[in-house]
């Protein structure tokens, strides 16, 4: 089902003691999975073969449909969602569908497009179906933290440019939704319920490829941003020729 | 073929290491009473076990003479393997003396219990390792493993970065 390699297992040969990275597989698997995952993360950093068992264990607990769908569904509402689906698209590139759920204040917002992009980065040329939910930010957190993370234009730079690989990679069915229902203040004031929702809920087969669909609500922010967003796209996503006679 | 309770069975390691044992301690292993029962007539012949050595055959046998006549967990019921996991760090007294042994020795109990499939004595190994990672630093757990690090720099920069984002919140 994975990719992942093996590591180095001597299967057969008396000469080398047994260790633990020498265990097969599924043996491996069997130990850590008694181990929480703030373990499992302290686990991966080791070495390889650890580092894919214990990140093989934390996908099939967060993001199960890497494997048995071929598609990527991640919320971020905690970090470390976004950390195993990293990780499994060093060995795991395959996937055809990839859909991010994105909330939180507006400089977390810079450092998950920043891994967003890292992953489409490195996926083969068929990505088919993108999604992208984003969470209306707290507006209270513009001018906190780092100047250059506040920026709402260089936000829109960045998010542009997820989105321009995005389609680079092949991507043809494209959905950016925002949440207006949680107004200026954020995933803050109604958060849990709706993001399991959004976690539980099943990814729709891919549709067959049609130009992007940008769904807009209306977020203040959010309708800033994909005003914005939304033009070059769309030129972009049907491909226009240029119109004859120009 | 109603085997009365005595009946001896003799096995055979893969260093021609041979065991006589009741049959009863014996099928503590599913594989070996899966091929007790599918054997119908008497055997003399020393069943062969080409996947263990003698002196884990000895430490497992230890194992399953100590827990005859315990009822088997049931195999295929998810819940059991739910309890299980729960109950992490409870392993029996007698159970956790007769695992402190090598960590080779340890890894071949288990890789004996899994070949044998012996899923008490299977859960027992899993959990003292686990153990042994739980609260440890990846240095620490690389010394105790005697793991070698074979990320490249790139990686390692990379698993950091990684690990700095997941404690940014």
């Amino acid at each position: 089902m994975l990719a992942i390699t093996q590591g180095p297992e001597a299967e057969g040969s008396n000469t080398q003691l047994t260790t633990l990275v020498m265990l097969p597989r599924e043996l491996l698997l069997e130990i850590l999975q008694e181990l929480p995952h703030a373990e499992l993360y302290r686990l991966a950093w080791t070495c390889r073969a650890l580092h894919d068992a214990a990140l093989t264990l934390i996908i099939e607990k967060y993001c199960p449909d890497v494997f048995t769908r071929g598609s990527l569904f991640i919320g971020t509402h905690h970090p470390t969602f976004l950390m195993p689906a990293l990780h499994g698209f060093r060995f795991v590139n395959d996937f055809r569908s990839m859909t991010i759920n994105l909330h939180g204040e507006i400089y977390l917002l810079f450092r998950d497009l920043r891994i967003v992009k890292d992953m489409i980065s490195r996926m083969k040329a068929d990505l088919q179906s993108f999604s992208l939910h984003f969470h209306a930010p707290s507006i209270a957190s513009l001018g906190r933290g780092k100047a250059e993370y506040t920026d709402l234009e260089v936000l829109l730079e960045r998010l542009r440019e997820v989105l321009d690989l995005a389609i680079e990679k092949g991507c043809r069915t494209m959905s950016v939704r925002s949440d207006s229902h949680h107004g200026v203040r954020g995933l803050y004031t109604r958060p849990k319920t709706r993001i399991r929702h959004f976690i539980s809920a099943p990814i729709p087969p891919i549709p067959p490829i049609q130009p992007i669909v940008i769904h807009k609500k209306e977020s203040r922010f959010i309708s800033k941003v994909w005003a914005k967003v939304t033009a070059p796209l769309r030129h972009k996503a049907h491909d226009m020729p240029p119109a004859p006679g120009m | 073929m109603a085997a009365p309770a005595t009946q001896q069975i003799k096995i055979r390691c893969n260093d021609e290491k041979e065991f006589t044992v009741d049959r009863d301690v014996l099928e503590r292993s599913v594989l070996i009473k899966n091929m007790l029962e599918d054997v119908t007539e008497q055997q003399d012949a020393p069943i062969p076990l080409p996947n263990v050595s003698g002196p884990v055959m000895a430490k497992v046998l230890e194992y399953c003479t100590h827990h005859r006549g315990e009822p088997l967990p049931s195999a295929d019921t998810e819940q059991s393997q739910d309890e299980t996991r729960k109950r992490t760090t409870d392993i029996s007294e007698w159970d956790q003396k007769f695992i402190t042994v090598d960590q080779e020795m340890l890894f071949e109990i288990i890789l004996a219990a899994n070949y044998l499939d012996i899923k008490s004595l299977l859960d027992v190994g899993c959990k003292t390792v686990a153990n042994m990672i739980k609260g440890k630093t990846p240095e620490e757990i690389r010394k105790l493993f005697n793991i070698v690090n074979d990320f490249t720099p790139e990686e390692e920069a990379q698993i950091k970065k990684e690990n700095e984002w997941a404690e940014d919140r």
